[in-house]
């Protein structure tokens, strides 16, 4: 029940966005269905990673299993990639608006910002400058100097 | 019949301003235009204007939030297109990513300790140098608060990108490489959208480390928290 439940949520909030998309003239029909079936594969998949999850109280989000799962069938050729390609693409290109709800709850934080919080973001500033530096540091000292072409896929 | 309109308000309007917003940003490439940043700034301001709170604004948000567990499934795919180039480098790339996410592990701990700020605010940061659909999984996990933590994933990301050039100039960072796994380690997807401006390897690069230091970190904050609490 649970599950028939999250998967029609989830293909709800989907469709909310697909049409909205479609309305503006940026996607057709056919390419809207053929992405809300293959973005339906992906919700079962990450409901599937959710139960192992839930099942076996491993601490690592349901979602990164899912990701898992999902990788080793596309290695093992279970799932060819054409079946879930544009719905992956589609998900990725719209990614950063399905953070904002989460992000949007800021404003109940506000005051830890107030006095001592400016703090945070020096600290925030400091640690990325030394975690860019280290993994920089290591590839240039011991990694290849250039990446042959045919490596190349940008999503 | 109230709740079913409020709801479908917010979601309409959440993704309209998120599409002028990509609009926007489309005209003027400004990195500060970030629609992420410029949707989630325009939101809190109309609900701070009209009274509204976050829970309810959540009941529309709800719907949206649902889909942020499949896209990071999603990532999937492009892991997938980069398996050869993962593997032509396998061993740098895994030890610069196991590298970046120990020293962000223990700067982000070790900086908010000494300055005493609580527990809960250190959890929410820790994940700050992954992607920040990951991140929001890894908070939870913790015990974090996820609103935080994206608002950290954004510095951090933000960090990169304008920072992030001149340490290449300065500390002689060169390769391809190198300044791929610096963004794609350090500043997730806001950097790995800068790396691609220095060419298609470089994007490549940074696509991979943003997934795989977001799979390892994931794997590796909640084990570290089990051991250190």
């Amino acid at each position: 029940m649970y599950w028939i439940q999250s998967v029609f949520t989830g293909l709800t909030g989907l469709l909310a966005n697909l049409s909205i998309v479609y309305l503006t003239g940026e996607i057709h029909m056919k390419k809207a269905m053929k992405i809300l079936i293959q973005v339906a594969v992906i919700i079962i998949i990450c409901k599937l990673g959710e139960a192992i999850q839930a099942w076996s109280q491993i601490p690592i989000p349901g979602s990164i299993i899912g990701l898992l799962i999902l990788f080793i069938l596309l290695i093992a050729k279970v799932i060819p990639e054409k079946w879930i390609m544009d719905g992956s693409n589609f998900l990725l290109s719209i990614m950063t608006l399905l953070f904002v709800p989460a992000t949007v709850g800021i404003m109940n934080y506000f005051h830890i910002f107030q006095g001592k919080g400016w703090l945070l973001i020096l600290f925030m500033i400091l640690s990325t400058v030394l975690v860019m530096l280290s993994s920089g540091f290591v590839a240039e000292k011991w990694g290849k100097k250039s990446v042959e072409q045919e490596d190349h896929f940008t999503a | 019949m109230k709740i079913i309109i409020v709801t479908i308000f917010f979601i309409l309007m959440t993704i309209c301003i998120y599409m002028i917003a990509t609009k926007l940003y489309n005209k003027f490439r400004l990195p500060i235009l970030n629609p992420a940043l410029i949707t989630t700034i325009a939101v809190i301001i109309i609900l701070q204007l009209f009274h509204i709170s976050y829970d309810t604004y959540m009941f529309g948000g709800q719907w949206i939030h649902e889909l942020l567990g499949p896209s990071v499934v999603a990532l999937a795919y492009p892991l997938y297109k980069h398996i050869s180039l993962i593997m032509k480098h396998f061993k740098i790339i895994i030890s610069c990513i196991m590298i970046g996410i120990i020293v962000n592990i223990i700067s982000v701990s070790a900086f908010l300790f000494l300055a005493g700020f609580s527990k809960e605010i250190t959890l929410s940061a820790i994940p700050k140098s992954i992607t920040n659909a990951v991140a929001i999984e890894v908070a939870n996990q913790i015990g974090g608060i996820p609103s935080l933590t994206v608002v950290f994933v954004m510095m951090a990301g933000f960090t990169g990108i304008i920072i992030g050039p001149y340490l290449f100039k300065w500390f002689n960072i060169k390769s391809d490489l190198a300044r791929g796994m610096s963004f794609g380690n350090a500043s997730h997807g806001i950097g790995t959208a800068k790396a691609l401006e220095y060419g298609k390897a470089t994007g490549s690069i940074s696509t991979t480390g943003m997934i795989l230091s977001a799979i390892f970190s994931s794997f590796l904050i909640p084990l570290m928290f089990i051991l250190l609490f």
